[in-house]
């Protein structure tokens, strides 16, 4: 691009006479977004305000429906599915979201020290994250639910007789508890161990002089200073609760196992669309969800603030 | 160099004793620990490993033994197709082979148009002034709120009136710009100092070889993490798939593992292939992640950025 004259009075002396140059300028940033905001248009926003439509009425078929009104939405009291997967989703939330931060958090902070081979620890716990959800669910469905598993062998040691887990409701919830921490724990513990490290060393070096131990350090430095780290993994792990399918569905199927122990919003969605091929009661399902989940979100930051502000 | 290694031999004296790690009984229980966990994260691989050298029968063996008592590598024969196999056969006759070269194209393909238009987008909401800038940028994070379970039913019938079903453009298309992409380029964009901008400009730079070839190269570390995020993402991805393809030549790896999975009565599941389809899927991704651990890291934690 060939600078020729000298630039008009007023206007900066870099750029360009080229008053075609100038347009592309001024151009240029839409063009640069609008590549992203046609796909994010059409298979993005869009979809969010067309689902508010379909959830109002009922499908037939990809092309029939027929308007309803709040039917949709009146059915999710009277449907005992949906309270069943709403519960058993909350019931998981409740026990993940706790021991995820207790796991990773005590994981980075042993993992935070000086410690031999804490690469390769580091490393190890990782593992699950970046392997794929589908073979999670296979693996686990494996070692917790057949009784070939190995999990089996261990358990004959302690004359404990093993047959699988999952066909028994009682087990179900418990084994994809034990899934998703598994897969989760070394994702989280990356998390705080980010956090830890912007903890200024000094402040553990002062409570040490104060005579302060390691635990005492852990609660009265590294706790507070972490609220925010904590609130937001657990924030994290309340909305990924919400929407677990991958590894349920291999684990339990989409209809969540027997006495549907394993139901949940994730499965349901799905199985409502793409199994009963209700269009619009799933809409609707997905409505309630995303409800749910931004006001939990809500919660928990309003929690941590008033606990930082305390 | 000399002068070096004195620096450090006059400091070394003057400064506090360097304490060795001894072994005391907290660093054994410590490690103790640690060592637990790490069975308990590494276990589930090393057993998908083992049984993927153990043919059907060997896997009914209990209890378990630790190594395959007769282990080989039919299994990654039949998988792929080297050797016949009714299993393979009865569950829509493709092998691992078709549904790996599937996987590897969708990947790229995404991959490479998530991390050049996103940049691209990134760049503008960084760094170039327009009308709109904020209220669009906005309007996307607020979107970025909403669980993708609501797009799901939309965006199934969209696709269907396209005609898009039974291929791979559902797949592809709109995973082309995502706006997890759009706002971590941007966040990266952000640290690029304005006079390095200014300066391309001055020299004659307009807006896209600016971006090219002075901010593109400094933010290469952010693409990279996009890049391994994205292409994970759609290695992995297992629901788009199982909504939108049922013919067996179009199989991504995680519908394939599905299918294989899947119950045909009369039939074994097929264990053994299962084990070994999973070990070869996932292996692409733990040798990118062992690595580049760094930039897998810095893509998977991306949200913790304040």
């Amino acid at each position: 691009m060939a600078v020729s004259s000298a630039p008009p009075a007023g206007q900066p002396a870099y750029r360009p006479a080229n008053s075609r140059y100038y347009t592309w300028e001024k151009v240029a940033p839409y063009v640069f977004i609008s590549p992203f905001f046609i796909l994010f248009g059409i298979f993005g926003a869009f979809p969010l305000l067309f689902a508010v439509w379909i959830s109002l009425q009922e499908w037939k078929s990809v092309r029939a429906n027929e308007y309803v009104g709040f039917e949709n939405y009146a059915r999710l009291f009277t449907d005992s599915n949906f309270h069943i997967a709403l519960s058993n989703t909350a019931i998981l939330g409740i026990l993940v979201v706790p021991l995820m931060v207790i796991f990773s958090l005590s994981l980075a902070n042993v993992l935070n020290q000086p410690i031999r081979g804490r690469v390769i620890y580091r490393t190890a716990y990782f593992l699950p994250v970046v392997t794929s959800l589908v073979v999670v669910g296979l693996l686990f469905d494996f070692l917790l639910g057949s009784p070939y598993s190995p999990l089996g062998s261990v358990l004959e040691i302690f004359d404990i007789e093993f047959k699988g887990l999952l066909e028994q409701p009682v087990f179900i919830k418990p084994s994809i508890l034990v899934m998703i921490l598994w897969r989760w724990v070394g994702y989280n513990m990356m998390i705080m161990l980010a956090g830890l490290q912007s903890i200024p060393h000094e402040l553990y070096e002062a409570a040490r002089i104060d005579g302060a131990n390691g635990l005492q350090a852990f609660i009265h430095i590294t706790i507070p200073l972490m609220r925010r780290v904590i609130a937001f993994a657990a924030i994290l792990s309340t909305i990924g609760m919400f929407n677990v399918f991958e590894e349920a569905y291999m684990l339990v199927g989409p209809g969540g196992g027997t006495d549907r122990a394993g139901l949940l919003m994730g499965l349901i969605i799905y199985s409502q669309a793409f199994r009963s091929f209700n269009f619009g009661y799933a809409s609707a399902l997905a409505y309630a969800n995303a409800v749910i989940i931004i006001a939990l979100s809500f919660l928990q930051i309003l929690a941590s603030e008033r606990a930082a502000s305390d | 160099m000399s002068q070096h290694a004195d620096a450090i031999a006059a400091r070394a004296p003057k400064g506090p004793p360097v304490r060795t790690q001894r072994l005391t009984l907290g660093r054994v229980f410590t490690h103790a620990c640690l060592i637990f966990a790490l069975l308990i994260f590494v276990f589930p691989f090393y057993w998908m490993v083992s049984s993927s050298l153990k043919p059907l029968e060997d896997i009914y063996i209990v209890p378990v033994p630790l190594w395959p008592p007769r282990p080989s590598f039919s299994n990654y024969l039949e998988i792929v197709g080297l050797i016949p196999s009714d299993e393979i056969d009865f569950r829509g006759g493709v092998s691992l082979v078709r549904t790996f070269l599937n996987s590897t194209l969708i990947a790229v393909i995404n991959t490479a148009g998530n991390v050049f238009l996103a940049s691209l987008a990134g760049y503008a909401f960084a760094k170039l002034r327009f009308k709109g800038r904020n209220a669009l940028f906005l309007s996307m994070l607020a979107t970025m709120m909403i669980p993708n379970s609501v797009g799901l039913v939309p965006n199934y019938l969209i696709m269907a009136w396209l005609k898009w079903i039974n291929t791979w453009y559902p797949l592809i298309i709109p995973g082309l710009a995502t706006p997890f992409a759009v706002f971590w380029m941007r966040q990266y964009m952000t640290t690029v100092p304005d006079e390095m901008i200014e300066a391309a400009r001055i020299d004659g730079c307009g807006p896209f070889s600016t971006y090219l070839r002075v901010v593109a190269p400094v933010v290469l570390p952010g693409m990279a993490a996009l890049a391994i995020f994205s292409f994970m993402g759609h290695w992995n991805a297992f629901m788009g798939p199982l909504i939108y393809l049922n013919k067996p030549e179009l199989y991504t790896l995680p519908l394939f593992l599905a299918v294989l999975n899947s119950f045909i009565s009369g039939r074994p599941t097929p264990l053994h292939l299962i084990f070994t389809a999973s070990f070869v899927s996932i292996l692409p991704i733990l040798l990118v992640f062992l690595f580049a651990q760094r930039y897998f890291i810095a893509g998977l934690t991306a949200g913790s950025l304040k």
